[in-house]
């Protein structure tokens, strides 16, 4: 049976969307209220965000979430009825977490078919079991602090009022009439206003005392004696003066307190409300496709607009152009403006990726007893929303890493003399057309001699083990099957995991490096090209057409003098290079561009190596660097494999020519080029 | 566009001696031709690359393409931009002719599975091949 009513799979997307923005508010408020405590606002924004949640899952024919997103919302009705009610907090945030995780991971499978409805009747339930718990307490409360502060201090109370709480003895006997007898000892220095319970003749004052204790409010000159003599009644177990809010400090009447009396003073909303409803209302989500139109579009202008106003026409004409080429001006001016908007509009900062770590972090923290702390840098930093989608995946790997593997527990840094707390600093920045994410821990770091050991245990080794250098042992924690922690656990320890990071991100460009000192942590950098689709390119002509080959894969550019070149008996064409024998590829031949053989003195030399392939390509001459916007070919053209061939994609320059981009690693396996040892440096030693 | 029930349009062209046609549903743009870029490695019928406002299509010789006699290129010769499963390619024909509005019954399917012509029109005593762009770009 289908999931969702064929009526209603239209709305599924934006279903899926808003739910998944909601609930990531959502955990964003509770990461945030877990330590520091919970204000009325956050309690009426769960509350807020649970109702719609509810509301929409109902829509779509969703009984299961919409259920759940009930249980908590009623929840959440009862605190926000009373936000004095206490409660287990860490209880109460467990099932929050859950509950949200649950709701995350149906909206997820939402789209697949095979995937049946979660039940979360059982979740569902708990909460509810708990929820009826808050109510029970609200009723009976605990003894503890019970009465809210508007309550307890009513709006205009003079200050110089004094509050003092006194506790009676549990069991003690008749406390509304020893309340009576106390009160009246006091007569002596100070003057009795009022009492909560008021009326301490009534049937239930001797109950409400022995729960909430007995407040009295009074008038003293003398609140020393006054607290002495209520100390010294009979049965008192404990007698405190209460402070009003706004002069105590940060415990637990703080929390609350933010809730009561102040901020609901009427014309006056609170300032971070208003906030929120701005940013709520000034912000748009748009599907990436009319972007990806919009940006297109703008880029098609610019080339219109150079075709315009470098017309030959023009030229022809011989009419003085000086207000025509004023305008071209401005327009160019607008033009490149407008690009850099379009371009700006797909940047979005990394914290949306950094804030969904601190939820890794603390679930880890909580699951392995550890105590880490993350900490962000350079959280704003903006990078394409396509870098965003990439960088999620390796980024949890590498934190949960850090903090498997990395961070020891308490107990272990105390025994190492470790006194600074265990952190793990996410940080971001720009360097040059890159965008560098570090991810650092001060935890137990890595041995390079134990790497290397292990490395040799698992039979990664492909060349003798004095030959590694430091950087090349942190390598192999990237290589598949290798995996430093003896055990499995359920975070890390299968031994995928790095190299699967590595691979993602050299795929989209981008390098991922490792350093670390023994004892005093580690360091993940991953650097990614700034935009995706746009790759630095050097120009080179070979058989009289102009082709680009990434300046990523180009290792040197040289002229090779005779003495380098060899001719091997079979006609293969050889240069001598950094003590190597590589292959000369001429690109006029891989591209099949019969012209006459070029002397290969006189052309240009581009020494490539690419996922341990190396060899060189010649051209016949290089013309320029640039920057480019890959296109790849259309699928009309995919049964002339260009790709495996060697060409994998062309690119419009900004005069509307076309220009074709070699891929370096298709030629080498098109052209059969093996790759050397692992790390593509030495000659085959392993497998020979 | 079905104009009304029973009618099609189509988009003729001559070329190689013949008279051929698109239906007008999958014409994008008939534009004069500008400078092609030939791809290194792709070759027979395949011209090349043009720019059109940005996007790179892939352009054909309709004569290379057809096995017909080389194309006699003039000025009137042109590129017909059509549409196949979703994206644009360029067939270059020896002229464009008129869109022209047809009873369906007029339309003969042609028995032929796998072929480039769909099917014949007789019109204006004159025999039109509709030509099928999907087979055109895509067959072996």
């Amino acid at each position: 049976m289908a999931k969702i009513d064929a009526g209603m799979l239209p709305l599924l997307d934006t279903f899926v969307f808003e739910t998944d923005g909601l609930l990531e508010s959502l955990d964003e408020i509770l990461m945030r209220t877990e330590k520091s405590g919970i204000s009325g606002d956050d309690v009426n924004e769960i509350f807020r965000i649970m109702h719609t949640v509810k509301g929409s899952a109902a829509m779509m024919g969703l009984s299961n979430m919409s259920a759940l997103a009930h249980a908590v919302e009623d929840l959440f009705s009862v605190i926000r009825e009373d936000p004095s009610v206490s409660y287990d907090k860490a209880e109460l945030y467990e099932l929050l977490f859950e509950s949200c995780d649950c709701l995350k991971n149906e909206t997820e499978t939402l789209a697949d078919e095979a995937a049946e409805l979660t039940d979360f009747s059982k979740l569902a339930a708990v909460i509810r079991s708990f929820a009826e718990k808050l109510k029970h307490t609200e009723n009976a409360s605990d003894g503890g602090h019970t009465l809210s502060e508007t309550e307890l201090f009513p709006e205009g109370e003079s200050s110089d009022i004094k509050t003092f709480r006194v506790v009676y003895k549990d069991g003690c006997f008749m406390p509304a009439i020893r309340s009576m007898v106390l009160l009246k000892a006091l007569g002596g220095c100070a003057r009795v206003l009022s009492t909560i319970p008021d009326d301490l003749d009534g049937d239930s004052a001797g109950d409400e005392i022995l729960h909430s204790g007995l407040y009295i409010k009074l008038l003293t000159d003398d609140a020393g004696k006054a607290l002495d003599t209520l100390k010294n009644g009979i049965d008192v177990v404990s007698a405190e003066e209460v402070k009003r809010p706004g002069r105590d400090d940060e415990d637990g009447v703080a929390e609350r307190s933010d809730s009561g009396s102040r901020s609901s003073l009427p014309g006056e909303p609170p300032a971070v409300h208003t906030d929120k409803m701005g940013a709520q209302s000034s912000i748009i989500s748009v599907r990436l496709e009319k972007l990806d139109r919009l940006l297109e579009l703008v880029s098609e202008i610019v080339i219109a607009e150079s075709a315009v106003t470098s017309s030959p026409d023009l030229k022809k004409s011989g009419v003085r152009l000086d207000r025509f080429k004023k305008s071209s001006r401005e327009l160019k001016k607008l033009t490149d403006e407008l690009q850099d908007v379009v371009m700006s509009i797909r940047m979005v900062p990394v914290s949306s990726v950094f804030s969904k770590m601190s939820r890794i972090v603390r679930d880890m923290n909580k699951k392995l007893g550890k105590n880490a702390e993350l900490v962000f840098q350079g959280a704003d930093t903006e990078v394409d929303k396509s870098v965003i989608d990439i960088l999620g995946d390796p980024l949890m790997h590498i934190v949960r890493n850090a903090l498997d593997h990395g961070i020891e527990t308490d107990s272990q840094r105390k025994e190492q003399g470790k006194t600074e707390p265990a952190r793990v600093v996410l940080s971001a920045g720009y360097e040059s057309s890159e965008v560098v994410i570090k991810c650092s821990d001060n935890g137990s770091g890595m041995d390079p001699k134990r790497l290397l050991a292990k490395a040799k245990r698992n039979g990664l080794l492909t060349k003798p083990e004095s030959e590694y250098t430091e950087s090349e042992c942190f390598d192999f924690i990237m290589k598949a099957g290798f995996s430093t922690n003896e055990e499995v656990t359920e975070f890390s320890g299968r031994g995928v995991g790095m190299d699967v990071v590595r691979r993602n991100i050299e795929k989209v460009g981008g390098k991922l490096s490792v350093s670390s000192e023994p004892g005093a942590g580690s360091e993940f950098v991953i650097r990614i090209p700034l935009s995706l689709s746009i790759i630095d390119v050097l120009g080179v002509v070979a058989g009289g057409e102009g082709f680009a080959v990434p300046i990523s894969s180009v290792g040197e550019v040289f002229r090779a003098r005779p003495e380098q070149l060899v001719t091997d008996p079979g006609g293969t064409e050889l240069v001598m290079f950094r003590e190597k024998c590589l292959r000369v590829l001429r690109l006029s031949e891989v591209f099949g561009l019969g012209s006459a053989k070029q002397e290969l003195t006189q052309g240009i030399m581009l020494y490539c190596a690419e996922e341990g392939r190396e060899a060189v390509l010649f051209a016949d001459e290089l013309t320029s660097d640039q920057q480019v916007v890959v296109k790849p070919f259309s699928p009309l053209l995919s049964r002339f494999n260009l790709k495996e061939k060697g060409l994998i994609g062309c690119s419009v320059l900004a005069d509307g020519s076309i220009l074709f981009i070699a891929g370096v690693n298709e030629i080498f396996k098109a052209h059969g080029i093996t790759p050397s040892g692992d790390n593509g440096s030495e000659e085959v030693y392993a497998d020979e | 566009m079905n104009d009304s029930a029973g009618s099609r349009r189509m988009l003729t062209f001559y070329s190689g001696g013949g008279k051929y046609a698109f239906d007008i549903m999958s014409v994008r743009d008939i534009i004069e031709i500008p400078h092609i870029t030939r791809i290194p490695l792709a070759g027979g019928y395949i011209q090349g690359v043009i720019n059109l406002r940005g996007k790179v299509i892939p352009v054909m010789d309709f004569n290379k393409r057809l096995g017909l006699s080389a194309g006699a290129y003039n000025e009137k010769s042109c590129i017909i931009v059509v549409e196949a499963n979703g994206s644009g390619y360029g067939v270059i024909v020896e002229s464009a002719g008129d869109a022209v509005v047809y009873p369906e019954e007029r339309f003969a399917r042609s028995p032929v599975g796998d072929s480039f012509v769909s099917g014949y029109v007789d019109w204006d005593n004159e025999r039109i091949q509709l030509i099928d762009c999907v087979s055109l770009a895509e067959k072996e």
